[in-house]
């Protein structure tokens, strides 16, 4: 294995130690799981909305809680290790500065996939409990949208990078990134809406966040309703995802401090 | 002995502001090389861009002979101290040296890390958070961190700065250790007394120019006069005689038990002149040092 291999999993693996071993990230896994629960006994008093309409729309409020995480941990990897003056201190490791973005990166990522996970579990969880079994398209449904939502918070993570490193400030980062969340969890349903399908809890509005999808969702008016997930939307998060971490990458190479 | 640092024609400008002209430096195995030079000299700017955390904006810096800008490689037997440096500040000391441990593949990380903060006096405070350490101890543990790969290179950006006069002492002796094992050291610092008897070579930067470079006594002879200070425990009542007895010296005055001397020296003054205040049962203190006249003078103009 060449040296910036192994310096990328060291890279990796750290960051996804010191995401996981805070305090707030115990209380990330919990209030996901805690927010799951409330929202779905909450909708259980809408028997009319369905098992599948509930799946989604639980893991649409959950998963803007799970977005914020992101967020944070991003922040802290970047503009935290700028502000803390540490980051200086990891530019003077053999380590190169695109394996030290992409190993961040990544390991925040390994840190994310749990608390991605987190509603998946309470609510298939709960769901057994009370009906005794799960069907297997809502299992099939769960899986789809468990993708979609880890590329979602992908998405999300190298946007915050970006942003992060473009910004070095963490107080900057954490207000443009909370403006682009904002925006997005207001303007994707208004485009949606105009795109004329008035689709209320479909599990694609929750995974409508990264910009140009909502743009293109809304212009192709090509959205379409639960288990039925439009490739649009995977090629458009990896899309968002590639221009992000290229984007992060242009400026952490040229970064000087 | 081979160049560990070959820097040419190197350049470096913010915006319009130029840091750094024209450097050309080569440095070699096992020196200790001392950075002087005002606050703005460029002095934080070279060793930044020896660590490439800035980019020169023109000329080459080659560590081992290898271009920094294309490999990273002489990173893995190097060791960065910053200037006000950040820590890890939840982290106890243990756990801070094992991350950058871990990047430089250490293999027994635990016995290692004792031995670095054994080394450094702090053996016993490895598992305190380092929010509870003070300035001086974090300093030290800047230099456990330093010591963790066995650098070849090391480089410290005021070092000395924020320290009582004990911490600069010791942090001193941990400096003269790292170069006792080999290591090339490029510090920089507007402690100019310590770096007389810890640097084997100076540069002086001014406005981004390096105006000298050569051995501290090097220097002192080339800027003409020695300059002494020293504070005598009793007035002196020869100074005719001493005068007479040390031709050398250009100028005298004596107040307040204050003695300042100008030298002319051509070698062996410090060695007879010494010996005169011990016949003469003469106590006295060193107050200030040749560096600090030359620095003086260097930058009078800048001082204004």
């Amino acid at each position: 294995m060449s040296g910036q291999r192994r310096m990328f999993i060291k890279v990796a693996r750290a960051t996804a130690e010191e995401s996981m071993v805070s305090g707030q990230y115990a209380m990330s896994l919990f209030v996901a799981s805690l927010v799951t629960s409330l929202f779905i006994m909450f909708t259980s008093y809408f028997p009319e909305s369905g098992v599948k309409g509930n799946l989604a729309m639980a893991v649409y409020v959950a998963m803007m809680v799970v977005m914020v995480v992101a967020a944070v941990l991003a922040t802290a990897s970047f503009s935290g290790e700028i502000d803390g003056r540490t980051m200086d201190l990891l530019f003077s490791l053999p380590i190169g500065r695109s394996t030290l973005y992409l190993g961040k990166l990544a390991g925040i990522m390994v840190a994310m996939v749990p608390v991605v996970a987190m509603p998946f579990i309470t609510y298939l969880l709960l769901l057994s409990t009370v009906t005794g079994a799960v069907s297997h398209i809502l299992l099939s449904m769960a899986a789809g949208l468990f993708v979609l939502s880890v590329l979602m918070i992908a998405a999300i993570v190298a946007a915050v990078a970006f942003l992060s490193l473009l910004l070095r400030r963490t107080l900057y980062t954490l207000g443009a990134a909370g403006a682009y969340l904002m925006t997005m969890i207001f303007l994707a349903p208004t485009l949606n809406d105009f795109s004329g399908q008035r689709i209320v809890y479909a599990p694609d509005y929750a995974l409508l966040f990264p910009f140009p999808y909502a743009v293109i969702a809304a212009a192709t008016k090509s959205v379409r309703v639960l288990n039925e997930v439009d490739p649009l939307l995977y090629v458009t998060l990896l899309l968002f995802i590639l221009i992000a971490t290229v984007l992060g990458l242009a400026v952490i190479r040229r970064m000087e401090l | 002995m081979p160049n560990v640092i070959e820097i040419q024609g190197l350049t470096k400008a913010y915006g319009g502001k130029v840091a750094l002209k024209d450097i050309d430096l080569t440095i070699g195995a096992q020196e200790v090389i001392g950075l002087i030079g005002p606050n703005g000299a460029g002095k934080t700017t070279l060793i930044k861009l020896i660590c490439s955390l800035l980019r020169p904006t023109r000329g080459t810096i080659a560590v081992h002979g290898k271009d920094i800008t294309k490999d990273v490689g002489y990173k893995a037997r190097m060791a960065y101290m910053a200037e006000n440096a950040g820590y890890y500040e939840a982290m106890s000391a243990f756990e801070y040296l094992n991350v950058f441990g871990r990047y430089h593949s250490v293999p027994d990380m635990r016995k290692k890390s004792i031995e670095c903060l054994s080394e450094v006096g702090l053996r016993d405070h490895g598992d305190e958070r380092i929010a509870t350490f003070s300035k001086g101890m974090k300093q030290r543990l800047g230099i456990a961190r330093c010591l963790l790969n066995d650098p070849e290179l090391v480089l410290m950006d005021e070092p000395l700065t924020a320290l009582d006069p004990r911490g600069k002492a010791d942090v001193i002796g941990l400096i003269a250790a790292l170069r006792d094992r080999g290591a090339t050291v490029i510090i920089s610092s507007h402690e100019l007394r310590y770096m007389d008897d810890l640097c084997d070579r100076l540069c002086i930067l001014k406005d981004g120019r390096l105006v000298e470079d050569g051995a501290p006594q090097a220097i002192a002879r080339k800027a003409g006069f020695l300059h002494y200070e020293l504070l005598l425990r009793r007035p002196l009542t020869n100074e005719d005689d001493i005068r007479a007895m040390f031709p050398e010296i250009v100028e005298l005055s004596c107040t307040n038990n204050l003695l300042r001397l100008k030298v002319n020296d051509a070698g062996g003054f410090e060695k007879c002149f010494l010996r005169f205040l011990l016949d003469n049962d003469i106590e006295f203190t060193l107050q200030s040092h040749q560096l600090d006249q030359i620095y003086s003078e260097h930058f009078k103009e800048a001082d204004r």
